[in-house]
């Protein structure tokens, strides 16, 4: 679970987020998207504990951020948006510097499997600057599933991505969800957060426009029932008044005509 | 088409200024840069102008007698004479002009000619030339006076000018050969080859000619340049030398004519190298590409603050293996500690080291019995501790495998589920673990030279073993507080250093850097007066009960559990500041 409450961040006088609050049960996954600028990366940024909020609470597994850190971290997995690896040490040695910090007692056979499932079993024995960028962001992967995470958040996870890479990502996040996971995930390709996400959080200029499910915000912001994410994110986000909410579909005749 | 060069040149340095001055609204770059003004004033700039002191050597001025210049000018000409010689043995890469990644993109598809492009680079060039003369005037003119500087800067413009032009010219040279399938090794054979005979040449016309150098030549030095001047005043090292002795006339000569007539034949061989530059028909566009990709990612990861980084970037990181084997239980530090070390061993390759360490062990335990009267001994004997006291300045600057590496990628560290005060501990533990093992290995080594000989008259064994006893058990610990003052300094004002995105470069961060190491220094110094207190305590105590080698280690032990407290202290201090470091400070909008 990933609770957040009237989260604020403040670089000065700017805030970068205002008051945002959601919450993400096991099993969810939570699109978090939005326009350039809006907040987005720096609320993962706090919600992972790399940047201090400066005002609201963030509890992840149950555990409060500010007042028990270790504990709360010790659930999460964090995915930056470019792979952030040690110069120094192998694939294999970044999954046992892991196993040490979250004290994962059967990693090397959870190594063994995930390095097989992501492909990358071959290269256990290279260094990041041996890797291309696929390779690097399916190690970190490795690193930030190796202790079964509760909470995870993906910041743009597809950047950089092949095709191949793209569906594994997709089936890897669904797969987490099902487990159990709560996931927050941003990224500009809507299609994708459309495809992969259970509820959507759209963000401009760091406060919240609207949270649901999809059809929660479809119902809110789309002229059709039928409109994509990005014609509901594009309106969403406008800077002009928003227009009528949808109509309801048309009745069939007969019903039209009332008894 | 050459004025939309020389626009982007002049555009991109009136921008740059600008933006290096629009820093100066921030306190710390105006104050870092008045103390690197200072600095530089205090030192060098105050003796450049008129009234300063006499000047020492080079065209500013006669402060050396004829014969060292003389001895000098052969002897930078000999040295000119080795660059050229490596520029011509050691590169094995294709031509590559520096060109940035941006220039490349806007420059090589537009309809700019070739000669045009070189043309560029050489009159960019030309301005990192000056900004080198300057900084080499500095250092060599320090006491020049009057207008001689001018002069100074000059020269030394004309001599790196010419060593540019040279250097590109035998890099096109380079290409051409590798294009007509002479190999590197072919190349670099047949220049050996060539060097051997005109070496043995030379070497046979000087047992013909000139008296074999000896301890009568050394005995004065009217001597040694007498036997100099036969040595390059005739023959072939005559001719050898020549061309570089032309490159450096213009800095030799003291006045104002000799130096515009020393100039004339420089210009000469300056244009010549030019004609070859430009006539090259060598491509040098596929290895300039390559060349920018691989500087730019070099500066990307300096602009991130990373060493470590840019060592990979240049593809300098190697697989290193770990001291130990790192067991998923157990105290989480120890993982960092694990993972530090593995970055020391990259740069330091510790095994090697051991084994380095192991044998000159073996082989002072051996000279101490097999050679125990040498006179060598003792003063080897106390070199290696005092080597170990040195090691307490500078290597906090080697070993810097710790937050001030780690903290160039903040977040790498700030989601591990460890509270701050581990965090601390596991990052600095490798280095004092690397210097403190490498302390003890110069104690021991010098304890066992110190115990044979004369020297064994002087310090009894007893008191030996105690020095080096208690030497033993406080370094650690000092070790550890001068890590932790480094490391907490970078955690304080992280503004101050060179993380994350800032990548602020010039001389105002000299002067931060100046200002760093002094507060850095004081705080030190500070932190050991209560250690030092305490020795001084228990060492009183100990002498009224027994004799000085007790003394000493009780004083150690006094020393040891105060300087342990504050590391703790410290350790738990800089946790807090841990928890509560936010890089996004620095870089927010």
């Amino acid at each position: 679970m990933i609770e957040v409450e009237n989260l604020t961040k403040l670089y000065g006088d700017f805030a970068a987020v205002t008051d945002l609050s959601f919450t993400v049960k096991p099993g969810e996954v939570m699109g978090l998207v939005g326009p350039n600028g809006a907040g987005k990366t720096t609320t993962l940024r706090c919600l992972s504990g790399i940047i201090p909020p400066s005002r609201g609470s963030l509890r992840l597994a149950g555990h409060d951020l500010r007042a028990e850190p270790t504990l709360a971290k010790q659930h999460l997995a964090w995915f930056s948006d470019e792979p952030k690896l040690f110069d120094y040490l192998t694939v294999w040695e970044h999954l046992a510097f892991t196993a040490r910090i979250y004290h994962v007692h059967d990693w090397e056979s959870r190594g063994h499997t995930l390095l097989a499932d992501l492909e990358m079993t071959e290269n256990s024995v290279k260094l990041p600057g041996e890797l291309s960028r696929g390779m690097k962001q399916k190690l970190a992967l490795a690193c930030g599933l190796l202790h079964s995470p509760r909470a995870v958040l993906f910041d743009e996870p597809l950047t950089g991505l092949d095709p191949l890479g793209i569906r594994k990502m997709k089936h890897g996040i669904k797969r987490l969800a099902a487990d159990g996971a709560a996931i927050v995930m941003s990224s500009h390709l809507l299609h994708l957060v459309e495809e992969v996400c259970s509820h959507i959080l759209i963000v401009k200029g760091g406060r919240k426009v609207i949270h649901g499910t999809l059809d929660d915000i479809t119902r809110t912001f789309a002229a059709a029932p039928d409109a994509s994410l990005e014609q509901v994110f594009l309106e969403a986000t406008s800077d002009q008044p928003r227009p009528a909410p949808a109509p309801p579909p048309p009745l069939p005749s007969g019903d039209a005509r009332g008894p | 088409m050459f004025s939309a060069l020389i626009y982007l040149q002049l555009t991109t340095l009136k921008n740059r200024a600008r933006s290096h001055l629009r820093r100066f609204k921030q306190p710390k770059y105006w104050l870092g840069a008045a103390v690197f003004g200072l600095y530089l004033w205090t030192i060098f700039l105050r003796h450049l102008l008129p009234g300063g002191r006499t000047p020492r050597w080079g065209s500013a001025g006669a402060g050396l007698d004829a014969d060292v210049l003389f001895g000098l000018e052969h002897g930078f000409a000999l040295l000119l004479l080795g660059i050229v010689l490596l520029a011509w043995l050691l590169p094995k890469d294709r031509a590559a002009l520096d060109f940035t990644e941006a220039e490349i993109a806007f420059l090589f598809p537009a309809p700019v000619s070739r000669k045009t492009l070189i043309h560029f680079k050489l009159l960019k060039w030309q301005l990192g030339n000056l900004v080198g003369a300057l900084f080499f005037t500095v250092f060599s003119s320090r006491g020049a006076g009057g207008g001689t500087v001018v002069r100074h800067i000059l020269a030394w413009w004309l001599v790196m000018a010419t060593l540019n032009l040279h250097t590109v010219a035998a890099s096109f040279a380079r290409t051409m050969l590798l294009d007509r399938g002479i190999t590197t090794w072919k190349r670099r054979l047949f220049i050996l080859a060539a060097l051997s005979v005109v070496t043995v040449g030379v070497a046979l016309w000087l047992r013909g000619h000139v008296p074999p150098f000896g301890l009568q030549v050394i005995q004065s030095k009217e001597s040694f340049i007498g036997w100099l001047h036969e040595v390059v005043d005739n023959g072939p090292l005559f001719w050898l030398l020549l061309p570089f002795r032309v490159v450096l006339k213009p800095f030799f000569t003291p006045d104002a004519a000799g130096f515009a007539l020393a100039c004339l034949p420089l210009l000469g061989l300056m244009l010549a190298h030019y004609v070859w530059v430009v006539r090259s028909d060598t491509a040098f566009e596929e290895a300039t590409v390559e060349q920018a990709a691989r500087r730019a990612n070099i500066i990307a990861a300096a602009k991130a603050g990373s060493w470590a980084a840019m060592r990979a970037a240049a593809g300098k990181v190697r697989r290193g293996r770990p001291l130990f084997t790192l067991r998923s239980d157990g105290f989480r530090p120890v993982a960092l500690l694990w993972k530090n070390l593995i970055a020391v061993g990259n740069v330091l390759s510790l095994r090697v080291w051991m084994v380095v360490g192991v044998v000159v062990f073996a082989a002072a335990v051996f000279g101490r019995f097999a050679y125990s009267d040498l006179p060598l001994l003792p003063v080897m004997g106390i070199a290696a501790p005092a080597i170990a006291g040195y090691l307490f300045f500078f290597g906090p600057q080697l070993l810097r495998q710790d937050l001030r590496t780690d903290l160039a990628q903040p977040d790498l560290l700030k989601v591990l589920p460890l509270p701050g005060w581990q965090v601390v501990l596991g990052s600095v533990l490798a280095p004092v673990t690397v210097m403190t093992a490498v302390q003890w290995f110069l104690l021991a080594t010098g304890g066992v030279l110190l115990t044979g000989g004369e020297a064994s008259a002087k310090l009894p064994l007893t008191n030996l073993i105690g020095f080096g006893f208690a030497a033993a058990l406080v370094l650690p610990l000092v070790n550890f507080t001068a890590f932790l003052v480094l490391n907490g300094a970078v955690l304080a004002f992280p503004a101050w250093f060179t993380l994350g995105q800032t990548g602020a470069q010039g001389f105002e961060q000299t002067g931060q850097r100046m200002i760093m190491a002094i507060g850095q220094m004081f705080v030190l110094l500070a932190a050991l007066v209560l250690p030092g207190a305490a020795f001084a305590m228990g060492f009183v105590l100990g002498k009224l009960f027994a004799g000085v080698a007790v003394a000493t280690v009780l004083g150690a032990l006094g020393a040891a559990l105060v300087l342990a407290a504050e590391c703790a202290a410290g350790v738990w201090a800089l946790g807090g500041l841990f928890d509560r470091f936010d890089s996004s400070a620095e870089s927010a909008p």
